[in-house]
């Protein structure tokens, strides 16, 4: 929460990466944070969570591919960034999105003193678009599986982002989850819908699924799932959530389905460039809040910023529309901003995948009442 | 000190201190400003009207103290819900509204939102029985609506309890609980009754009206839920069609029955997987 008690920053350390996915909405440049420009980043951040009396802070570093720093570049910033903290009585947890394609056992210390011995990275299956520059998306897979068996080898926890293709459509739910889970030996992963992000090209102009065969795919993958979940000891989201939701547990739905994640985060890249989230950074100058290094106050920057008092507005502007009507707005608000932006060309519109989500939904919701006792379904006022 | 809870302007605040407080302002910075550390103590909750501004002041000042937003103009406004809701990382929080064409809007993002919503009920036109009945089976049924809604929720944990209940109260609207003060300091009755010219002793309000409507031989006479009504819906057209609100106190009272034979009925329940 930006003016909660919890602060999210995602943070690119680069704008480098050393894949050539064809379907990246970022915009990739050579820049790289220094240490002495971390420092005022950090520095800015800390000042608003005094100004905004936040007491935790929750960096997400990724990039680019954060791993193209060395793990001594991390090495500094994470004391510097715990002393800075400590002094000012608030907490820092840090995290790392990774391709893996750079790991070497030379990270094994650090992953485990500042990320708690645990990562996220990608992988589609089948991957038509993840690739190594010049190098056909076989050379990723087979990198990128041999880096995870190494990290998973030193004890690392290796959770897993997937995002979805017309390959994974045509091979389907039960393929796609043997893949992981019985062949990858992955037990936390997240499936995430494509978007067209960015500049484009011929790739994007060609992500687009079919909604409905999307929401197969998600349906049957939950069932599978609830199967043998349990079993195998798999988590996989948003299945993992909505079901934590739908019986009535606590729950951390993923950010595309938050009130209004203007509240909930920020990104800031190598360059200084402050936006929405990693979506938005580098791709949409148009959608910069302003640049940290340029700034006296972020408090300041975020306040004043045009483009952040769009993303505020979204939901608000939505509830014009038919979300108001629908039977799942709590759990969606409208869904994701950039899935919008990238489709429609405006932030006023419902996430294009308004159809699956509500299936998704539907079905977990179904389930969930399926598993707990028929005694409960027909009030679940006890206790409120 | 006396159980009557004072529903002041913040410009009152001096005169009543030391009261029981229901504070209301459309300034966040000034209930900030004035309300001292000792009045918290005293303070049921405080009430922002006129969907004010600049709230992020009451971000971290009284964590956990309740706050109450009145959304006079529910079908136009709901969608500034939005803008609040981030109070909800502090403060729990009730959004309280009339029931008028529109309203159904408000309460569904409300609760969306994980908003607590009061609805002043009053005498509700028939036109909008439909969706209450809609936001009632709502309430029940939905996983999506997981804060109360007044008053159904008041009344489904009484009928539930079986528990003696007073809508009034529930409503909040008893002159034995709770007194309304206007802008110039005059003390009035709470909610629909402060332009009343009605003017029984407070604390016996309740008793005496639901006694004259008794007296009177309306339906109130033989209606199975006069005792927790009390005549709430007869005020203050005596005349009022009730047909529409029985219909919602029988599907809470239904639902509560059905509450307490499924609790009943359920030994410890231990969580499904996964």
């Amino acid at each position: 929460m930006i003016n909660g008690n919890h602060f999210s920053l995602i943070l690119l350390s680069t704008n480098q990466c050393n894949a050539a996915c064809d379907y990246c909405f970022e915009d990739k440049t050579r820049d790289r944070l220094s240490l002495d420009r971390l420092r005022i980043i950090a520095g800015k951040v800390l000042d608003h969570m005094e100004e905004h009396r936040i007491g935790a802070l929750t960096i997400h570093w990724q990039g680019g591919e954060a791993m193209l720093l060395p793990p001594r570049w991390y090495r500094q910033a994470f004391a510097w960034i715990r002393d800075a903290a400590a002094a000012r009585g608030k907490r820092v947890e840090h995290g790392l999105q990774t391709n893996m394609l750079a790991y070497s056992p030379e990270w094994d210390v650090l992953i485990a003193e500042m990320f708690g011995n645990s990562l996220s990275t990608s992988l589609d299956y089948p991957n038509l678009h993840r690739r190594a520059p010049g190098r056909a998306p076989g050379h990723y897979d087979a990198l990128w599986a041999r880096k995870v068996r190494m990290a998973r080898a030193a004890g690392i926890d290796v959770k897993v982002i997937s995002v979805l293709n017309q390959g994974t459509l045509e091979v389907g739910a039960e393929r796609f989850y043997a893949y992981f889970v019985d062949e990858l030996g992955v037990t936390d992963f997240q499936i995430n819908t494509p978007f067209p992000g960015g500049a484009v090209n011929a790739v994007k102009q060609n992500l687009s699924l079919d909604v409905s065969e999307l929401a197969r795919f998600h349906r049957e993958l939950a069932d599978i799932w609830l199967e043998r979940g349990p079993y195998d000891d798999v988590r996989i989201g948003p299945f993992d959530q909505l079901m934590n939701y739908f019986m009535d547990r606590d729950a951390c739905l993923p950010c595309i389905w938050g009130r209004n994640c203007a509240e909930e985060l920020i990104a800031i890249d190598a360059r200084g460039n402050v936006a929405q989230c990693d979506c938005w950074v580098t791709s949409y100058p148009d959608y910069h809040f302003g640049n940290i290094f340029e700034c006296d106050s972020l408090s300041e920057l975020l306040r004043n910023s045009p483009a952040r008092r769009q993303f505020f507005e979204r939901p608000i502007k939505l509830m014009q529309g038919d979300c108001i009507q629908c039977d799942y707005l709590a759990l969606c608000h409208g869904g994701c901003p950039v899935r919008t932006y990238s489709v429609h060309q405006t932030l006023v519109e419902k996430d294009p995948y308004c159809h699956l989500y509500k299936s998704l939904f539907r079905h977990m919701e179904r389930r969930a009442t399926q598993l707990v006792a028929p005694s409960l379904q027909r009030s679940s006022r006890v206790g409120s | 000190m006396s159980s009557i809870v004072y529903q002041i302007p913040l410009a009152q605040l001096a005169a009543f201190r030391g009261r029981a407080l229901i504070v209301r302002s459309g300034h966040p910075h000034d209930l900030v400003a004035q309300l001292r550390a000792s009045d918290l103590d005293n303070l049921a909750y405080v009430q922002l009207c006129g969907l004010p501004s600049g709230t992020d002041v009451l971000m971290h000042w009284a964590k956990g103290l309740p706050i109450d937003l009145l959304l006079d103009n529910p079908a136009q406004d709901f969608p500034s819900l939005y803008g609040y809701a981030t109070l909800l990382d502090n403060h729990p929080v009730r959004i309280t509204l009339p029931v008028e064409t529109g309203f159904e809007k408000a309460v569904k993002l409300a609760s969306s939102l994980q908003f607590a919503v009061r609805l002043q009920m009053g005498q509700p036109q028939a036109s909008l029985i439909g969706s209450l009945a809609r936001l009632l089976d709502d309430y029940l049924h939905k996983f999506t609506v997981g804060q109360p809604i007044e008053c159904f929720h008041g009344l489904l944990l009484g009928f539930c309890n079986r528990e003696p209940l007073n809508l009034w109260a529930i409503q909040e609207e008893d002159p034995a609980l709770l007194r309304y003060v206007d802008e110039r300091g005059t003390v009035r009755l709470p909610g629909r009754l402060a332009v009343s010219e009605y003017d029984p002793a407070p604390e016996s309000f309740v008793a005496d009206w639901s006694r004259r409507l008794s007296a009177e031989g309306t339906e109130c006479a033989d209606c199975p839920f006069f005792a927790s009504c009390r005549g709430y819906f007869k005020w203050p057209h005596r005349d009022y069609d009730c047909a529409g609100v029985k219909a919602l106190l029988t599907t809470l009272q239904q639902a509560a029955g059905e509450l307490r034979e499924d609790l009943a009925a359920a030994a410890p329940v231990s969580g499904a997987s996964p």
